[in-house]
């Protein structure tokens, strides 16, 4: 039979959103960010507006500080209040979505309530200068989930019997698809520079217990404790082929403990921002490392999450990132795709954009080259990107992390991604120190990493 | 006056000859005829049907393309693309399955080893860095013809701030005999959905050429080709003038320009069931990624005639959103193997004329003893009770589509499986204004046609 309830109802109206987390009586119904960040953040974010704001129907409340559920970075993060709970019968519903903008980078922003009672907060709108219009259409959107979910014929969705059965239900079959898992353990390190990351999975009656023991502080990586639960839980989720996106059911049966002040547990006082997306890409690696070990059903190699990014900043225009994701992971009977790039249509690399948007001529995208020595089954290689720059520029770019990354003995390593710059035909020595900036006519080469392969 | 009205789906085809009254309304005079196309050719069976029949124009939609959208395309189809940028089609390639673990990449629409890279070089700002050569061309259209091309797009970075190049290369493509396909200049779409959408147009072409010479043969004799029109997203055009991929659109704009009152129209047809709203949509989520396609929004419900229906892991039968197809067909037909959402109907349907000679009495049984199979392996033992639950299943399907994407304001409900579905439909969406309208597509799109003559 067809199930439509309200986590259907929930993923339907959230297909245009990049990241959404959907919070009724409290409770998480669903969340989901492709990187697994803001999966676990944005249900935070709700709860800390809601603890800040008596929230009413229609009301809104813009965040960007990831340490209280926000974005970070270049995102923003917009809560909605879609129902409340003036009539105690039903429970309230509040809706949390991020998306990309990019004028915000540096910002950090509390909760600040952006509409209440209909009256739209002009300074912040004005304060927030380019992204406005971004933001306009992303209330827009929101406005119209709550026009739809308040009709009629979905009322009979929205109770707390109805929510629970659905849960309920949820959790049993979750349970029955973690039992085709062997029961046991495993367990992986990852060092660098005297900081460790440790990962112990423990799979026992149906549970799965993640525990970070020994993982300590680290002065580059740092996640707070939301966002770690929404990764371990999505690379969970996509290991298993889950079709559905994140709920309170796999919170009950996927549990994470981390020691306090720890790299995937940051004291509130660090700044997280900067390196969110490198931190959650090490944490996702670990995860999947310890999935290898634990569940040798099907062979594949590791994933290479980590992507190559540089932030480009030319006198008098906004930052530009330029974010390539890497190949993807070799398996059993197939070499990795080649540049896997997933990201939404309007966030996808764009070399016309690029040249649109920064004084840079494109000279070239290629495949990376294989790797020397190659193994039976190659993981995909990432791209090669080779630009000149036609204006004095800064380059920010983002070091690949240097911990050595615990293999299978049938995984090859990854390849992480590299930058080369050549100025009058020349390679330039990279200073260990960022910014490095760029004259007029240098040609710089961004290399995307590629992902681990298999030895036959 | 009289014209010809004809729809033409993957499998089946409707057609009609409408004649113009004393009003100058165009009425049907003959049909709808149908047409089962494995085994009912337009080539052979239009003559037939049409039996000399006197016309002055025929007007088509043509959905036959979607039989396409699960093969591999691009064997033929070559690029020529900015130096420097000829891996980029295939590097941007979209991503059919979303995650890092179980990774998925849409299928290519082109042949690397097809993919030309040219000296040319247009900026961002329009100005021309490097001039495109007559003799680099030359050299292309040389190997190209060595290698049997007869299609070819020119892709061109920057093109929609200069489309100099595009021009240049273009004309000295044509006169060397190549058929030319370029994308679109609008600027506010990324260049990898404009070179998919022209890479498609000219991978289909073969196949829209196919089944424009079925028709054109058919109506050999009856009317010249300069009088087939065939409906894209916004014309009617002769079939060399047609865009490819918009045919797959042509049927939902003559629906929207049908019935203009209406705020969104349900067509549940023979083959898809789509609801199509006056939204405006910039792109088209193709099976190949986003392409650049402007028009109207067609939601494809998640309850389709030909959705299969299996037994899910947790014991219950499952209502599957892709589309299995009439070829081999429902159960019903005799020939498939599955069951599909239409055997459901299958005994209502067994008299209606589009279908009648399609379903056999061993077929229909074939389908009752699937659904006892269902029924020993699950929970309802009857039958019976089973079908009506699945019925159900798919009217509360249609109905939550409706809810969820239609626009708010009236209704239009339309199609092959309509008068069948709409009283449960009214009862499922009370308080929605819902309307039905009898007439075929086929009369529909000659009177779209028509009405689109000087």
């Amino acid at each position: 039979m067809i199930r439509l309830n309200a986590a259907t109802l929930a993923e339907e109206l959230c297909s245009e959103f990049h990241s959404w987390a959907w919070i009724v009586g409290g409770q998480l119904l669903r969340s989901h960010c492709i990187l697994g960040l803001e999966a676990g953040l944005l249900p935070l974010g709700v709860q800390t507006s809601t603890q800040f704001f008596p929230m009413k129907q229609g009301d809104l409340v813009l965040l960007k500080d990831s340490r209280v559920g926000g974005s970070g970075r270049d995102r923003l993060a917009l809560i909605q209040c879609l129902r409340d709970n003036s009539n105690a019968l039903t429970p309230a519903i509040h809706l949390a979505t991020a998306f990309y903008a990019p004028t915000t980078l540096g910002m950090q922003l509390p909760p600040i309530p952006l509409r209440t009672q209909g009256e739209i907060n002009d300074a912040v709108m004005t304060a927030l200068g380019p992204c406005g219009q971004r933001l306009r259409r992303e209330i827009q959107t929101q406005d119209r989930v709550r026009e739809v979910i308040s009709r009629k014929s979905f009322q009979p969705l929205w109770n707390d019997k109805a929510i629970a059965q659905e849960l309920t239900r949820e959790r049993r079959e979750l349970k029955e698809k973690i039992s085709e898992l062997p029961e046991g353990e495993a367990s992986i390190e990852l060092h660098r520079d005297g900081e460790a990351l440790r990962v112990h999975l423990e799979l026992e009656k149906s549970q799965m217990n993640f525990s970070f023991a020994g993982t300590s502080a680290s002065t580059r990586f740092n996640l707070p404790i939301a966002a770690t639960s929404g990764i371990v839980r999505s690379v969970v989720r996509e290991w298993l082929q889950w079709p559905r996106t994140l709920s309170a059911a796999c919170e009950s049966l996927i549990s994470i403990s981390t020691p306090a002040g720890c790299m995937l547990n940051a004291p509130s006082q660090k700044t997280c921002d900067e390196t969110l997306g490198l931190s959650a890409a090490l944490l996702r690696t670990a995860v999947e490392s310890v999935l290898h070990r634990w569940d040798r059903r099907v062979r594949r190699g590791l994933t290479n999450y980590f992507d190559a990014k540089a932030v480009l900043l030319f006198e008098g225009r906004a930052p530009y990132t330029i974010s390539l994701p890497s190949g993807s992971a070799a398996m059993e009977r197939s070499e990795g795709v080649s540049f896997f790039d997933q990201r939404a249509p309007g966030m996808a690399f764009s070399p016309e954009r690029f040249e649109t948007l920064c004084p840079v001529l494109i000279e070239s995208i290629v495949e990376r080259g294989p790797m020397d020595g190659g193994p039976a089954t190659h993981g995909g290689m990432g791209l090669s990107l080779t630009f000149r720059v036609l204006q004095t520029a800064t380059l920010h770019w983002e070091e690949q992390p240097s911990f050595q990354l615990p293999l299978t003995k049938d995984q090859t390593p990854l390849r992480f991604a590299e930058i080369e710059i050549k100025r009058k035909g020349e390679p330039i020595p990279l200073a260990k120190a960022n910014p490095i900036p760029l004259a007029e006519g240098d040609l710089v080469t961004i290399h995307s990493g590629s992902s681990g392969g298999l030895i036959s | 006056m009289q014209v010809i009205g004809m729809h033409v789906g993957s499998s089946f085809a409707e057609v009609c000859v409408m004649r113009e009254n004393e009003k100058g309304q165009l009425v049907l005079h003959e049909g709808p005829f149908h047409l089962y196309l494995p085994r009912q050719p337009l080539k052979s069976h239009l003559p037939r049907l049409l039996d000399g029949a006197r016309a002055d124009a025929a007007f088509s939609t043509c959905q036959f393309l979607e039989r396409l959208f699960d093969f591999r395309l691009g064997g033929s189809t070559a690029q020529v693309v900015t130096s420097g940028c000829e891996a980029w089609p295939f590097l941007g390639t979209y991503a059919a399955q979303r995650g890092w673990i179980h990774p998925t990449k849409t299928q290519p629409i082109a042949a690397r080893e097809l993919s030309f890279p040219i000296a040319e070089r247009i900026d961002a700002n329009g100005q021309v860095l490097e001039a495109l050569q007559e003799d680099a061309l030359s050299l292309i259209a040389i190997k190209m013809k060595e290698l049997g091309v007869k299609r070819v797009c020119v892709h061109f970075m920057n093109a929609p701030k200069n489309p100099l190049h595009q021009n240049q290369a273009v004309d000295y493509l044509k006169r060397e005999g190549f058929e030319v396909f370029v994308p679109s200049l609008r600027s506010d779409l990324p260049e990898i959905h404009r070179w998919r959408r022209s890479t498609l147009e000219a991978s289909f072409s073969g196949t829209f050429d196919e089944i424009r010479s079925e028709i054109e043969k058919g109506l050999e004799g009856q009317l010249p080709s300069s009088q087939i029109f065939f409906r894209d997203r916004h014309l009617f055009a002769t079939g060399p003038e047609t865009s490819r991929v918009g045919t797959l659109f042509g049927l939902d704009h003559v629906l929207a320009e049908s019935f203009p009152q209406f705020s969104s129209i349900l067509d549940l047809g023979l083959e898809s069931w789509r609801l199509i709203t006056r939204k405006q949509q910039t792109s088209w989520a193709s099976p190949w990624g986003p392409i650049d396609a402007e028009g109207v929004t067609r939601l494809d419900l998640r309850c389709q005639p030909t959705s299969l229906l299996e037994r899910s892991p947790h014991g219950d039968v499952a209502i599957h959103p892709k589309k299995e197809g009439f070829e081999p067909g429902p159960l019903c037909f005799g020939r498939g193997q599955k069951l599909l959402a239409f055997d459901l109907f299958a005994s209502e349907l067994q008299n209606h004329p589009m279908v009648k000679s399609q379903i056999s009495e061993q077929g229909l049984a074939k389908a009752q003893s699937y659904l006892q199979t269902l029924c020993r392996m699950g929970q309802v033992r009857d039958p019976a009770i089973l079908t009506q639950q699945l019925k159900a299943d798919v009217l509360e399907s249609i109905a939550w589509d409706i809810q969820l994407h239609a626009q708010e304001g009236p209704l239009m409900i339309h199609g092959f499986f309509a008068p069948l579905l709409f009283d449960a439909l009214k009862e499922r969406l009370p308080g929605w204004p819902l309307s039905l309208h009898l007439e075929s597509s086929a009369s529909l799109v000659a009177k779209i046609g028509r009405g689109s003559l000087p």
